[in-house]
C-alpha cells in the first residue's frame, strides 16, 4: 500500500513537472510560396524567400516571433526583388501584435554592428496589409512598400539600413512608428502620398525622413532627431509641421528644384 | 491519288509555311528545319532539337496557353530552342510572343528558352508579353534588335551567354534584364517602368546610347562585372547606376531625378568623366570604398550633395564643375571627412570655374 501511495505521488509530482516545463517545440519553418489564406503563430524560422500571392492573406497572431535564416551567400539569381532573405507580400499580411504581446522579425543568429542579415518586409501593390506592433531588426529595408494601402502603426524598426520606404502610388498610413539607428529613417519616393504623423525616427546616421521632388505626403507632427539631416523636402513647398523636429546635426534641408 | 495524298500529308506537317493556326499540344519535339506564320498555339512544352532551325516570319502571332502545376501563378507552357531561333519580324509586321488569356497577367507562361545553342538565334522586331522570362538563356548566343518586352516577370534573364541588344525596348516588366557570367552589349537600349531596370553579375558589360528610366529600385546594378558606358540617359530611378565591386568607364551620360544617387560605387574602380549630373535626391555621386577618375564632370545641383566620400582615402576630384565657381560653395555640396570621422577628404583643386560642354544625342 505504501509503495503504491509511492508510486502515485511520483506521478502526481512528474505530470505537475511536465505541466510546468513544456517540452521545447522546434520552431516552425516557413519558405516558398504562400497560395491559401494562412494563420500562424508561436516561433517561426524563415528559411528562405516567402512570397504571399495575390488575393491570399498571411495572419501572424500576437507574440509570434519570425527569425530569419540568412542567405547561405549572396544569391546570383533572386527570385524577387532581393538576393537577401525576404518576405514579398503581393496579397496580404497581417501582422498585429499587442502592446504586451508584439510580433518580432529579428535575424536567426546575432549580427555584429551594422550588419545587414535580410531584406526585409516588401509589400507590393497589396491592398490592406495590415502592421501593428510589430518590431524589426536588421534588415535592408524594415518595411519596404511599393503602391500599396496598408496600415503601418505601432511597429518599432531598428539597425536597419533603411527603416522604411514607402514608393508608388496607394494610401499608406504611417502612424506612432519608432524607427531608429539605421542609415536612413523613413523615405517617401516615387510619387508616393502617404500620410505620416506621430512617428519618432531617431538616430539614423543619414537623413531621418526624405521625400523626394516626385511625393507629396500629408506630414504631421513626428518627432526627428540625432540624425544627421533630420527633415528632407525636395519640394520646399509642400506643408510640413516643424514641431519636434529637433537635435538633428542639421534639421531641415529643403532642396528647390525648378 | 497518290499525289493527293501526299499533298495532304504535306499541309498536315509543321514543315513549311502554314496558313492556318498550328497547334502543339503537350511534349513535342521539332526534329527537322520548320517555319511558322500566321498563328501559332503551344499548349505544352515545345522543344526544337539540336540541328534544326525554327523561323518565324513578320506578322506571325504565337500564343501559349496557360497551365500552373504548382499553384504558384507561374505559367509552364514554354519553347525551348536547343537548335537556332530565327525570329524576324519587320517594322511593319512585328511577330508577337504572348497569352492566350483575355486579360493575362504577368507569368502567364514560362519562356523563350534558348539552350546550348550551337549558333546565333535572331530575334528581331519582335514583341515578346505576359511570359516569367521573355528571353531566357543558358550557353546561348544571341542578337536581338528593335523587340519590345513588357509585362513579363523578367524581361530577360540568362547566364553563361553571349547576347546583344540594339534598340531593344524593356517596360513595365517586374524586372527587365537579369544575367550572370555573360558578354552583353547594349545599343540604344530603353529600360523603363521596371522595378529592377538591369542587373548584373560577373559579366562584360558594355552600354552605347539608350535610356534608363523610372525604375523603382536601381537602374542599372552592376556587381563583379567589367563595363563602359556612354551616352546614355538614367533618370528618375530610385538609384541611377549602382556598381558594386566593378571596373569601368561611365562617361558622357546624364543622370537626372534619381531619387537617391546618380551613381554609387561600391569597391569599384571606375573613371567618372564627363558626365551631367543634376536633381539626383541624396548624392550626384556617392563614393564607397572605391578607386578611381573624377574629372570633367558637371555637377549641377538639385541633391543633398553632389558628392559623398565613404572611403578612408582622399577622392582626387580634380577639373570637375560643382555648380558654382566659389570654393565655400563647393565645399558645401561634398560630404567627406569634413563632416564626418573615419572618411577621407575630396580635393577638389582645379575645379572648373563654368560648366564643360556636354553633348548627349537622346535617342528617340
Amino acid at each position: 500500500m505504501r509503495a503504491r501511495l509511492l508510486i502515485f505521488s511520483l506521478l502526481v509530482l512528474l505530470s505537475a513537472c511536465t505541466a510546468v516545463i513544456p517540452p521545447a517545440l522546434p520552431p516552425q519553418e516557413l519558405a516558398g510560396v504562400i497560395n491559401s489564406d494562412l494563420t500562424l503563430s508561436g516561433e517561426i524560422l524563415l528559411t528562405g524567400d516567402l512570397l504571399i500571392l495575390p488575393g491570399q492573406t498571411l495572419r501572424l497572431l500576437p507574440g509570434t516571433t519570425v527569425r530569419v535564416r540568412k542567405a547561405e551567400s549572396t544569391k546570383i539569381d533572386p527570385e524577387y526583388l532581393s538576393s537577401l532573405t525576404e518576405i514579398l507580400v503581393r496579397g496580404n499580411l497581417q501582422a498585429e501584435g499587442t502592446a504586451d504581446a508584439p510580433i518580432t522579425f529579428l535575424p536567426e543568429t546575432a549580427l555584429s554592428v551594422g550588419e545587414i542579415a535580410w531584406a526585409g518586409i516588401t509589400l507590393d501593390r497589396s491592398p490592406a496589409s495590415a502592421l501593428r506592433h510589430i518590431r524589426i531588426e536588421g534588415a535592408e529595408q524594415g518595411i519596404l512598400s511599393i503602391s500599396s494601402s496598408p496600415q503601418i502603426a505601432e511597429n518599432t524598426i531598428s539597425n536597419c539600413r533603411y527603416g522604411l520606404v514607402v514608393q508608388g502610388p496607394g494610401s499608406a498610413g504611417i502612424y506612432h512608428n519608432q524607427i531608429k539607428a539605421g542609415e536612413g529613417g523613413l523615405f517617401v519616393l516615387a510619387g508616393a502620398s502617404p500620410e505620416i504623423a506621430g512617428n519618432r525616427i531617431i538616430n539614423q546616421v543619414e537623413e531621418g525622413l526624405f521625400v523626394d521632388a516626385t511625393s507629396a505626403p500629408r506630414l504631421g507632427r513626428n518627432e526627428i532627431s540625432g540624425n544627421a539631416i533630420g527633415l528632407v523636402l525636395h519640394n520646399p513647398k509642400l506643408p510640413f509641421n516643424p514641431d519636434g523636429i529637433s537635435a538633428n546635426r542639421e534639421d531641415l534641408r529643403l532642396i528647390g528644384r525648378e | 491519288m497518290q499525289r493527293w495524298l501526299l499533298l495532304l500529308l504535306l499541309c498536315a506537317l509543321p514543315l513549311s509555311v502554314q496558313a492556318e493556326a498550328l497547334v502543339y499540344r503537350g511534349e513535342s519535339t521539332l526534329w527537322q528545319d520548320t517555319v511558322w506564320s500566321g498563328e501559332v498555339l503551344i499548349d505544352g512544352i515545345l522543344t526544337v532539337a539540336p540541328g534544326t532551325t525554327l523561323e518565324i516570319r513578320p506578322g506571325t502571332i504565337i500564343r501559349f496557353s496557360f497551365f500552373d502545376s504548382n499553384n504558384d501563378g507561374i505559367g509552364e507552357h514554354e519553347i525551348f530552342i536547343q537548335g537556332v531561333l530565327r525570329a524576324l519580324g519587320s517594322a511593319e509586321a512585328p511577330i508577337r510572343f504572348s497569352s492566350t488569356l483575355s486579360s493575362p497577367q504577368p507569368g502567364a507562361w514560362g519562356a523563350i528558352n534558348l539552350m546550348a545553342s550551337e549558333a546565333a538565334s535572331e530575334i528581331s522586331f519582335s514583341v515578346i508579353e505576359y511570359a516569367y522570362r521573355g528571353f531566357h538563356g543558358h550557353f546561348a548566343l544571341a542578337a536581338l534588335q528593335d523587340t519590345e518586352f513588357r509585362y513579363n516577370i523578367r524581361g530577360t534573364q540568362f547566364q553563361e551567354s553571349e547576347v546583344s541588344f540594339v534598340r531593344c525596348r524593356f517596360i513595365d516588366n517586374f524586372n527587365g534584364l537579369q544575367f550572370r557570367d555573360s558578354q552583353v552589349h547594349f545599343t540604344d537600349l530603353l529600360v523603363s517602368g521596371n522595378y529592377w531596370g538591369i542587373r548584373g553579375v560577373h559579366s562584360r558589360v558594355d552600354l552605347v546610347g539608350g535610356r534608363v528610366t523610372g525604375n523603382l529600385v536601381n537602374g542599372i546594378n552592376l556587381r563583379d562585372c567589367d563595363t563602359t558606358i556612354s551616352a546614355v540617359i538614367l533618370d528618375n530611378n530610385r538609384k541611377g547606376l549602382y556598381l558594386q565591386q566593378s571596373r569601368g568607364e561611365v562617361r558622357n551620360s546624364l543622370f537626372s531625378g534619381n531619387s537617391e544617387h546618380g551613381i554609387y560605387l561600391e569597391e569599384s574602380t571606375v573613371t567618372i568623366i564627363g558626365n551631367r549630373l543634376l536633381n539626383n535626391g541624396r548624392a550626384g555621386v556617392k563614393w564607397v570604398a572605391s578607386q578611381g577618375t573624377l574629372q570633367q564632370n558637371r555637377f549641377e545641383g538639385g541633391s543633398e550633395y553632389a558628392l559623398v566620400n565613404e572611403t578612408p582615402a582622399t577622392v582626387v576630384a580634380p577639373g570637375n564643375w560643382w555648380g558654382s565657381d566659389d570654393l565655400a560653395a563647393i565645399e558645401l555640396a561634398i560630404r567627406d571627412g569634413a563632416d564626418r570621422d573615419g572618411v577621407g577628404r575630396v580635393d577638389v583643386g582645379g575645379f572648373l570655374l563654368s560648366p564643360p560642354a556636354f553633348l548627349l544625342v537622346e535617342t528617340p
